[in-house]
């Protein structure tokens, strides 16, 4: 599990940083508004953890505007602001959980897995089947009515970041960072190359992969 | 929270204002009918004493008055509202002299002449026939022969009943009218004077989220840091020292907030007793420059002082060492490494002038304003990671209101700032 927590308290972000490393999962911190903006925008995260008052920009403005790219990744709001107001406005603004300061490191981990878990619901022991495709999470198997089909390796990790998340648009930073990693040096020209092989491949199914201009990919099923 | 009791402070209003002008109508009306049955009473028994003295010198009840006022009626009703009526009756409680005709109202007339008859008084009565109603006066008198009869004056209240039922409409449309414009008088009002208490209550609330906010964080630091260190019970103390130092550092910020949290409200509450002594401003000085010249050194900031001598104040010492303490202690957390800090008592015949100025971070002239709000930081990260709270400056407000002085800044973004108190002479 990847998680991004935005909060200017470095001494927190610090022991989260640690107790994230005990359990085994994957971070980043970003200790601003605007840094957080451009990690959430920039990579992909199972869960995103969100102060409200953040310098330069607030949590629920973060929040508005990647969902407003449609990114639907789940979000956290962790805060010392506990009104219910605080709380409605927060949930409203598109935050999947809420969770207030000061917390048990226990708990927030527990609803971290939760969240994390909301994906992986709706996959039956590693397998996502949309319509007549099937991929097999663990070894990345893909078969279209029931026929294994050639998938090369970059291409079934491009498949399974957008289908796991259908409707969610994609930046080509997002892409390249989870495809190639993010010291790849690889250009975002090669994604449009992968992207029509995987098109070519998914011609008589019911999956599209479409382009949002200026933004990214997005995988719809009709 | 406001708007109901503005709504029922109006409602309030509003409902002692009507009440106020039924209590008013009814008044006026009340006063009014008083006086037209006095003034009526006097006209009946004037009219009543004429009759009398025309019949005792007749000796006779037989009396033919021709009167454009007494104009005989006949038929049921009475020909003018306004006319005033007469019968007599005579001994033999029969009918001498009348102007009207008018079988039921004669017979309830007689009924109440009986009564005269009977006690021999006067009386004012009002009655009631044909479905009007009218005001009498009956009085027993005798005659020089010796006979005694009734003589019984009345008219019609219908004029009065109308004057009164009109006056009383008057006074309701005035009065409605009246109160709409109250109401919404009172409404303006009532809001206004809520104004100042929602202010305070909106500040109040406001800074009880922001002292709770404020409490948080460094629980939140501490509880985390916990958390991490109760995970790794197999190290060492030394291996961990920077989560204790985390912890540490955040007791002592808690500690600092508290304290200034319950000095913040113990002056809102006008619960602080300040002391007023002379007070040597440039011990007093010195004495703080003294203990604060580690904190500066730590930092590697150039610390100077030029205080005058014999400076003489009247107030309390130990707000005004928080004084001074809170404005160097600023500096040195607004002064980077390498920078300078001075700070300089002196005076003129009237004033003392205690000066802390830096080469630091300066202040914008935006944030000038704000500095003083209670929680307000000009650098949120910064001032945590040098232990502020955000209440310093706020503190550092009220002890030279309550010193009668004036503080004055000069700064500039990135060049520094310098913070002036002006502070009133004690003369030895």
């Amino acid at each position: 599990m990847k998680v991004l927590f935005v909060e200017d308290e470095k001494k927190v972000t610090d022991a989260l940083q640690e107790l994230c490393k005990i359990q085994n999962i994957e971070c980043d911190i970003a200790n601003d508004g605007q840094e957080g903006l451009i990690y959430a925008q920039s990579s992909i995260y199972d869960v995103i953890v969100l102060d409200i008052m953040l310098p330069f920009k607030s949590g629920i403005e973060i929040l508005k505007e990647i969902r407003s790219e449609g990114n639907n990744t789940s979000v956290l709001l962790l805060t010392a602001k506990d009104s219910l107001d605080d709380i409605v406005k927060g949930l409203d603004a598109g935050a999947d959980d809420y969770l207030v300061k000061p917390f048990a490191s226990k708990e927030l981990f527990a609803r971290l897995r939760a969240l994390g878990r909301r994906l992986e619901k709706e996959y039956v022991e590693g397998l996502i089947t949309i319509g007549n495709v099937e991929f097999d999470l663990i070894n990345y198997n893909i078969r279209i009515d029931g026929e294994p089909i050639k998938v090369t390796y970059k291409e079934a990790l491009l498949l399974e970041m957008l289908i796991k998340r259908p409707e969610q648009v994609f930046t080509r930073e997002q892409i390249l960072d989870r495809v190639w990693g993010f010291d790849s040096e690889v250009n975002e020209n090669n994604i449009e190359i992968y992207v029509h092989n995987l098109r070519k491949k998914l011609k008589n199914t019911n999956l599209r992969i479409d382009t949002v201009r200026s933004v990214g990919y997005t995988l719809r099923v009709s | 929270m406001f708007k109901k009791l503005h709504l029922k402070l109006t409602f309030t209003n509003a409902l002692i204002l009507i009440c106020f002008l039924f209590m008013f109508s009814y008044s006026i009306v009340g006063i009014s009918s008083m006086a037209l049955d006095r003034t009526s009473e006097n006209s009946l028994r004037q009219r009543s004493l004429q009759l009398i003295s025309l019949s005792k010198s007749l000796d006779s009840f037989e009396l033919v008055v021709i009167d454009d006022r007494n104009s005989r009626v006949d038929g049921n009703i009475l020909g003018n509202v306004m006319d005033i009526h007469h019968v007599i009756w005579n001994n033999n409680k029969k009918l001498s002299t009348l102007n009207i005709v008018d079988g039921e109202l004669i017979n309830v007339l007689f009924d109440k002449a009986l009564n005269t008859f009977k006690n021999k008084d006067e009386q004012f009565k009002i009655i009631k026939a044909n479905g009007l109603s009218y005001r009498m006066y009956s009085q027993y008198y005798e005659l020089p022969s010796g006979r005694g009869g009734v003589i019984q004056i009345f008219q019609s209240r219908e004029v009065d009943n109308y004057i009164l039922n009109q006056l009383f409409v008057v006074i309701m449309i005035i009065g409605s009218v009246s109160i709409g414009i109250l109401i919404f008088i009172s409404s303006y009002l009532a809001k206004k004077s809520l104004e100042p208490v929602r202010l305070s209550y909106e500040r109040q609330k406001e800074f009880i989220a922001d002292a709770s906010h404020e409490l948080r964080t460094p629980l939140t630091i501490m509880r985390t840091n916990l958390d991490l260190l109760s995970m790794k019970e197999n190290e060492t103390i030394i291996e961990n020292k920077k989560w204790f130092d985390n912890i540490y550092s955040e007791t002592e910020t808690m500690a600092k907030l508290v304290h200034n949290l319950l000095t913040l409200a113990q002056v809102d509450n006008n619960q602080v007793n300040t002391r007023s002594e002379i007070v040597d401003l440039s011990v007093l000085t010195q004495k703080t420059c003294d203990k604060l010249v580690l904190m500066a050194s730590e930092k590697d900031i150039s610390f100077k002082s030029i205080i005058a001598d014999n400076v003489m104040v009247k107030g309390d010492v130990n707000r005004l060492e928080q004084l001074i303490v809170i404005l160097i202690d600023n500096a040195i957390k607004y002064t980077t490494t390498g920078g300078e800090i001075l700070v300089s008592l002196m005076t003129t015949p009237e004033k003392a002038y205690l000066s802390v100025k830096d080469n630091g971070v300066g202040i914008s002239n935006e944030d000038r304003e704000k500095i003083f709000e209670r929680f307000y930081r000009v650098d949120k990260v910064r001032s945590r990671e040098q232990g502020g709270v955000g209440l310093g400056l706020n503190i550092a407000k009220w002890i030279i209101a309550d010193h009668k002085g004036t503080i004055e800044i000069k700064s500039k973004l990135g060049k520094g700032s310098e913070f002036i108190v002006g502070l009133n002479k004690k003369n030895r």
